[in-house]
Formats: structure tokens, C-alpha cells, sequence
């Protein structure tokens, strides 16, 4: 059952002359969802407002039915994990998850079980009594993860949670990320501008541009949506020109050009499921040598791109 | 349940808090301080001089007018607006920990290091002076009365201080000011106007309980002491205040 | 391919417009701090309680021509402390001082910035003639042309023609401003060198002044010499000697010269070793 955790509505935020979310309507329901946009789109605004470390100028917005601002109560509920480095380098990473912890609530055995149960989530349990300043940059997002976590929320805001780190670190972030909601059922709100890092994390995304929440829910509902926009496929092979006569006189096709000499076409389609349906039958009734045929927009980034272009 | 949570988190904050005040490079600052004191006092202890007054007089102008409110505002200036910088200060603003009982966490962490600094800056400059020249009754009695003057200033110049890095981004300058120009010049113009300075009051107290300090139309000892509490409380009010309404980009 | 080795030849040419380079660090130090509302604040405050009432009472005041006992004490005017020795002026410039100079190389320290200096052709001296110049030019806003601003203003409004002696005073003057000057920015320079974070320099240049005015007022009672640990006393006797006073008979004339020499002197030297420290990765 999908559960609102998020609900937005008119939210504006601005700072003097910039404007951090402009009349922005979302709703966030639970499971793993990726708040996607370029630098500057709003989506640190928008998790500011929802862990009430800001607040909205004009709209509301209610996290599990609240408005988040002047409510510590509700911080009991989300856990956040900032995308600046908030750490203190003299500190430890046992003395950092007691500050949290302490600050949740949590103390005594409660505090040093849940201790050493989150640092063995993030794989960090080695490296706890060595200080912040000598960790790696992914030992030091995984404490911070694991800092959000230790009071056990419901709900979890990681604001880029992966930038900074390598490709190795990237990758086992992704997997820990993915573990905190199939494994220990957190919901999780997590944004990044590197799409196909979300693409791996889940399918469910909000797409924010310049303070606006332009699309929401799966990938591939978003993409169908936008059937105004063409569908671009590439045809690479031999004998392929009366293949793209014969697509000149079809119904769907909007337009085919030639690149890279006579071996390579661009067919733009305003219905690629039919395309798709018919395409074999013409290449084998022409007696072309197709040497490869693929879709330049099956991803998040050719999504994004039409939506924000339009 | 709820009262225990909020003691649990004051004290994981205070713990924080102190650690950080006690234990980072700024304490040099008040070892340079201890040396200074330690090392001016010892030198005029060396001398004949009026004992009492001379000893009076140097833990007056070096400790209670001087170094006491500069200490604190250093630490004051830089317990809370430190943690905004570093953005440290997250932890506090996104935990179900009211900001009100947070910025009593700060306060109290502060006035204990302060106190524990100045009293240990204040013993030994009263030790390597009248460690040279006698500590008698009247000795330990000077030594109590500053001792209470110092513990006083601290608690409402760090909710002053807290309070001034809670609103200002730059606090040291404020604090520059107030110290040295607003607390030095306003507070020693005879007549009422000296009265909006905290020194002041403290001048008062100390005049009362001690002959060789005098101070131009001062106030008696309940007046000086409702004044300092009714500014300590005030302060804090309103620092709270601002803390708990406060945003952080 | 190969090894293809690129011959260094090291460039043993002329430095060209290397003063201008200097004027560029000086000129974006000083449109920087102009720019800031707390030092503008400081100067106008300043202007307006230290200078303003003696420039307007001195206008208004018969005299017959500017004198050096107008300037330093020793008469009636300003209540015999004169227009110089004044102790509300040193804490404003102190003040400005503290704000203009705490970052001037401690933020540089911190940034790592040194590389954008020294990664062109730099000296070290280029580098903090350069800096100070801004902080001169900012300073002097403040200790300087209030200065000849009340000179002109008492030569302009005199009833006697001996402007000979007036101008002389002015030519007294302007030393006096160009010592306050340097006295301050390079003390302020110096603590700024000596910490990465500006708000220590700032407290510092503060803090230290004052221990050592406590020090010298304290124990001048044991000793006149003392006196000298003080640098506004210090700052003072030097104006003094400027305008053609001799010191107080029972301070030696040796320690104060030596003591003046250092405090002019020792921060601009400490202050090179630190950048030149820095210059060369240590």
C-alpha cells in the first residue's frame, strides 16, 4: 500500500532575488523515489522544507501529515543526511553517532546497540574510533548515512548522497541505499543530478527544473506521456536506403536522415510502438543487411531533456 | 518519559559542546591569558607596594574588567555561529530536540567552561601575587569577592555573547565594540549613564563588599544583582527565541 | 613515440610592469574594504566623534596660526591633550584596523591562495607592498586626511600670516599621520600572518594592544619605562619628538627609540618571513 509521505502545495521558497521553488506541487509516496534536477533546480530546497530547517514564503507542505516547520516531534519520524560535509575531523565516528544518538533520545545500552547495529549496516563498524578527519570521502557519506538512520526513521532524505565519490564507492553506496528500504523498510527520498545513478536506485522519480516539479512517477510512464515529442531510432546497415524510402511513406514517421554517409539513418517517430510492430516486416520484405537498430531516448536524460526543453 | 528525553539530549549536547570548547586549538587563547595574568601579577607581587589595594586594583582591571568579558566573548562569539559555519549545527536543527532546550544546552556548556577557565586564571593570579606578599583573611576575603564578581559576569556576558552569535554573522565585532569601547568608555562616564553597562553593576557588588574598589554613584547590592538576573534571564529569552525560529540554508 | 624531452631554459629576462601588478593587488584590497558596511560604518562614526568637533571648534576658534602645542598638547586647545593624543581616535582606528586587516593574508592562508600570487611573477614584497598598500590607503581615510584636513582648516582660518610656521606644522603633520598609519596596518598585518582564521587576527590585534596598554599602565607605577610597553604611549612620545618636544626626562630616550624601531619594524619582517614561508610550501 503506498502510504503519502510528502505533500506539497504552491510551495514557494525564495532567497532575496532567487528563487528556490516556484509554486511547487508534489506528492511523494512511500518506497524509494528520486528527486532529479540540474545544480540550482531546488531539490536541496525542497528537502530543507521538509526536514523545517526552512520555511515556505507562500504554500505548505506536510511531511506524514505535518507541516514540518518549529516541529521537533516530527524529526523523531525522518532521518537526513545533508550533501555538504557537516562532520567535525577531530571527532570520532563513534563521538558523532553519540552526538545523534544523544540527540534523538537514544542512551545507555539502547544508544551503544543501535550503534553498533547501524555502523554494521554502512560497513563502518572498524572504523569507529578513528577520527572523521582520516576517513575517505564514501566513510564519510556512510557515516553520515549512518547517522540518519540511527533512531530508526520512517523516512529517510538523503540530499546527494553519491556526489564526491568514486565510481567503487558510488557503486556500494547504491547498494547500502537500496538494503535501508528492501531490508529494513525505510522510505527513502533520494535526489541527484547524475540520472543514471538514480535510474539503478529506483524507478519512481520527480523531475524538478528550476524550482518547478515538471513530471513525476515511473520512468516509463513519464516517457509515454510525452508522445508529442518524437521518438528517435537509429538504423545502422547495409542496403538501408529503400528501407527509408519505403519509412517516408508511412503514417508515423516524421522524419529520416541520412548520417555518417548511407550507412546509418535517424528515423523520427511520433508512434514507436507501431514502428516497432511493422519495422520487421519491411526490412525483410526490402532485403536489407540491418546491422544494428537502437532507441536513443530510452533514458531518463532524453526524458528530461524534452521536458525541460519544451 | 518526554522530561527524560530532553535531559538525555541536553546532556548529549552539553558533552558535545564542552569538548568542543575544551578541547580545541581556542583554548590557547586562555593559556596565553593564564601566563599573561600569572606573569603581571607575579612581577608587581614582587614589588612593596599597598598589598591589599595593589592586589585589589590588578584583579579588578586585569580580570573582571579586562580579560573576563574578553574570554567570554571569544567563546560566546563562537560556541553557536562556529556551528553554523561548519554547518555542524544540522544535527541539532533536524533532531526532535526543541531548539529552546538546545540553546540552554549551548549556554550552560558555555558558563561551565568559562567558569572553570576563569576560575583557575583567577586563583592563580591571586596566588602569584599575594602568594608573595601574604594570603591572610582579608586576602581570601578580596579573592571571594572577585571570584563571585567573575562567576557573575560570566553567566550574563555569555548569554550576551550567545546571544550576539545567534543574530550577528559576524559576532567578534560586536563583541570588540561592546568590550572595549561600549563597556570601557559608557561604563566609567559618571552619572546614569554608566548604568546601561553591565560592568557597571559589577563594579557596584564589588564596591559594596570591598573598600579599595570605588566606583562613582553606585548602586547597592540587590539593585546590581536584580539588574544582572533580570539581563542574564532577558538575554536568554531572547536568544532562544531567535535560535528556535531561525532558519538554516 | 618516444621521449620527446622539452628543454627548460630558464627565463632570465626583465620583469615588466611589475608595479602595476602591485597597484592591482592594492586597488582590489582597497574597493573590497570600501565596500563593506562595518568599515564604512567605522569611518563615518569615527569621522564624526573623533574629527568632526575638533576640525569644526578649531575652525571657529581665534588663533592666531596652526602650532605644534595645538597638535600635541601643551595648550589650551582640546584640553590641553592637543588634536593628536587622543584616545577615543586610537580605539577607532584600532577598530578599523582590526576589521580591515584580519583577513588581509589570513584568509589567503586558509584559501590556499598563495598559488594564485605566486604562481605569477610575484615576489613576496611585491605581494605584501601590495596588500598593505589597500590597507594603507583604506587606514589613512582615518588617521591621515582628517589630519591635514584640520591643518588646512586651521591655516585657512587664521588670523596671523605666519604661514610659514603653519605650513611647517602641516609637514610635521603629514609624518605623523603617514607613522600612525604604518604604525597600525603593520601591526595588523602582522597577527593577520600569524592565523588562518580572520576573527582570531581580528580579536587579536585587539586583545594584544590592550594587554600591553594594561601592561604599561600598570606598571609604569613601578617604573616610568614601562610606560613604553603601551603603544599608544609609545605612539604619542613619538609625536611628541615629531613636532620638536623632547621626552619626559625619566624615559630612556635608547629603549623608546629601539622599542619604536621594533614596532614599526619587527611585524613587517615577521610578516615577510610568514609569506615568504608560505611562498616556498613550508
Amino acid at each position: 500500500m503506498n502510504n503519502l509521505l510528502i505533500k506539497t502545495v504552491d510551495l514557494s521558497k525564495w532567497y532575496g532575488e532567487v528563487i528556490g521553488l516556484n509554486s511547487f506541487e508534489l506528492e511523494i509516496s512511500s518506497g524509494i523515489t528520486g528527486l532529479i534536477g540540474p545544480n540550482g533546480s531546488g531539490k536541496s530546497t525542497f528537502l530543507n522544507l521538509a526536514i523545517g530547517t526552512i520555511k515556505p514564503k507562500t504554500g505548505h507542505i506536510l511531511v506524514m501529515n505535518q507541516n514540518p516547520w518549529m516541529n521537533p516531534k516530527l524529526k523523531s519520524n525522518i532521518g537526513f543526511c545533508p550533501d555538504y560535509d557537516n562532520l567535525s575531523d577531530e571527532a570520532t565516528g563513534r563521538e558523532f553517532l553519540e552526538l545523534v544518538g544523544g540527540l534523538h533520545g537514544l542512551n545507555g545500552m539502547r544508544l551503544k546497540n543501535r550503534l553498533n547495529e547501524v555502523s554494521e549496516v554502512v560497513g563502518m563498524k572498524d572504523a569507529l574510533y578513528r577520527k572523521i578527519g582520516g576517513y575517505s570521502k564514501g566513510m564519510r557519506q556512510r557515516i553520515k548515512l549512518a547517522g540518519s538512520i540511527i533512531h530508526e526513521p520512517k523516512l529517510l532524505l538523503l540530499d546527494e548522497p553519491l556526489s564526491g565519490a568514486d565510481p567503487q564507492v558510488r557503486k556500494s553506496l547504491i547498494e547500502v541505499i537500496k538494503s535501508l528500504h528492501n531490508d529494513l523498510g525505510h522510505d527513502i527520498v533520494v535526489s541527484s543530478h547524475v540520472l543514471y545513478e538514480v535510474e539503478r536506485l529506483t524507478s519512481k522519480i520527480a523531475l524538478i527544473y528550476k524550482g518547478r516539479a515538471i513530471a513525476s512517477g515511473e520512468i516509463s510512464e513519464i516517457r509515454n506521456l510525452i508522445d508529442e515529442h518524437p521518438h528517435n531510432i537509429i538504423i545502422e546497415g547495409n542496403k538501408i536506403s529503400d528501407l527509408a524510402k519505403k519509412l517516408l511513406d508511412m503514417k508515423y514517421t516524421i522524419s529520416v536522415g541520412y548520417q555518417e554517409g548511407r550507412k546509418r539513418i535517424k528515423v523520427q517517430v511520433s508512434k514507436p510502438d507501431e514502428f516497432f510492430a511493422t519495422i520487421t516486416d519491411l526490412i525483410t520484405s526490402l532485403d536489407c543487411e540491418i546491422e544494428r537498430m537502437y532507441s536513443i531516448d530510452d533514458d531518463l536524460e532524453a526524458v528530461f531533456n524534452y521536458l525541460v526543453e519544451g | 518519559m518526554e522530561t527524560m528525553g530532553n535531559i538525555t539530549k541536553i546532556l548529549a549536547l552539553m558533552k558535545y559542546s564542552i569538548r568542543k570548547i575544551l578541547f580545541k586549538k581556542r583554548i590557547v587563547i586562555a593559556f596565553l591569558i593564564l601566563l599573561t595574568v600569572i606573569g603581571i601579577m607575579g612581577y608587581a607581587g614582587a614589588q612593596n607596594t599597598n598589598r591589599l589595594n595593589t592586589g585589589s586594583n590588578l584583579l579588578g582591571m586585569l580580570i573582571v574588567m579586562f580579560f573576563m568579558p574578553a574570554i567570554c566573548m571569544i567563546y560566546g562569539c563562537s560556541v553557536i555561529r562556529d556551528e553554523i559555519e561548519d554547518k555542524s549545527i544540522v544535527h541539532v536543527f533536524t533532531s526532535p530536540f526543541d531548539r529552546i532546550f538546545a540553546y540552554f544546552s549551548y549556554y550552560l556548556s558555555l558558563v561551565i567552561c568559562l567558569c572553570l577557565i576563569l576560575a583557575v586564571i583567577t586563583s592563580l593570579g591571586f596566588i602569584s601575587f599575594f602568594g608573595q606578599q601574604g594570603i591572610d583573611g582579608e586576602a581570601m576575603n578580596i579573592y571571594y569577592t572577585f571570584i563571585g564578581l567573575v562567576f557573575l559576569g560570566v553567566f550574563v556576558y555569555s548569554a550576551l555573547f550567545l546571544l550576539t552569535s545567534v543574530v550577528f554573522k559576524r559576532p567578534i565585532y560586536f563583541g570588540l565594540f561592546f568590550v572595549f569601547i561600549w563597556e570601557g568608555f559608557i561604563g566609567n562616564i559618571p552619572g546614569n549613564i554608566q548604568k546601561i553597562s553591565i560592568s557597571y553593576y559589577l563594579r557596584s557588588i564589588g564596591s559594596k563588599q570591598l573598600e579599595y574598589i570605588t566606583v562613582n554613584g553606585a548602586t547597592d547590592v540587590n539593585t546590581s544583582l536584580m539588574a544582572i538576573f533580570a539581563s542574564i534571564i532577558i538575554l536568554i529569552l531572547i536568544g532562544s527565541l531567535i535560535f528556535k525560529t531561525k532558519e538554516f540554508t | 613515440m618516444g621521449i620527446n624531452r622539452i628543454k627548460y631554459r630558464p627565463w632570465n629576462g626583465e620583469r615588466s610592469s611589475h608595479l602595476h601588478r602591485v597597484y592591482t593587488i592594492s586597488r582590489k584590497i582597497f574597493l573590497q574594504k570600501l565596500k563593506s558596511k562595518g568599515i564604512l560604518a567605522i569611518l563615518i562614526i569615527g569621522m564624526i566623534l573623533v574629527h568632526a568637533l575638533p576640525i569644526l571648534f578649531g575652525a571657529l576658534m581665534a588663533h592666531e596660526e596652526l602650532t605644534a602645542e595645538m597638535m600635541v598638547g601643551n595648550s589650551d586647545f582640546m584640553g590641553g591633550y592637543g588634536y593628536l593624543k587622543n584616545g577615543l581616535s586610537i580605539i577607532f582606528v584600532l577598530l578599523l584596523v582590526s576589521v580591515v586587516c584580519s583577513d588581509l593574508i589570513a584568509q589567503d592562508l586558509k584559501d590556499k591562495s598563495f598559488v594564485l600570487y605566486f604562481s605569477r611573477p610575484i615576489k613576496t614584497l611585491d605581494y605584501l607592498t601590495g596588500k598593505m598598500g589597500g590597507a594603507i590607503g583604506v587606514t589613512s581615510i582615518l588617521t591621515f586626511v582628517p589630519l591635514i584636513v584640520f591643518c588646512l582648516v586651521m591655516i585657512g582660518t587664521q588670523t596671523g600670516d605666519d604661514y610659514g610656521g603653519s605650513l611647517n606644522v602641516l609637514g610635521k603633520t603629514i609624518i605623523a599621520g603617514i607613522l600612525t598609519t604604518i604604525f597600525f596596518v603593520s601591526y595588523g598585518v602582522m597577527i593577520s600572518s600569524l592565523t588562518t582564521k580572520k576573527t582570531y587576527a581580528g580579536v587579536g590585534i585587539f586583545m594584544s594592544f590592550f594587554v600591553l596598554t594594561i601592561i604599561g599602565d600598570i606598571f609604569v607605577n613601578f617604573n616610568q619605562n614601562w610606560g613604553l610597553a603601551s603603544p599608544t604611549t609609545l605612539l604619542f612620545y613619538s609625536y611628541d619628538m615629531i613636532y620638536g618636544f623632547d621626552l619626559p626626562s625619566d624615559i630612556n630616550s635608547s629603549i623608546f627609540g629601539v622599542l619604536l624601531f621594533c614596532i614599526l619594524f619587527l611585524p613587517l619582517f615577521v610578516t615577510f618571513v610568514q609569506v615568504y614561508r608560505k611562498e616556498t610550501g613550508k
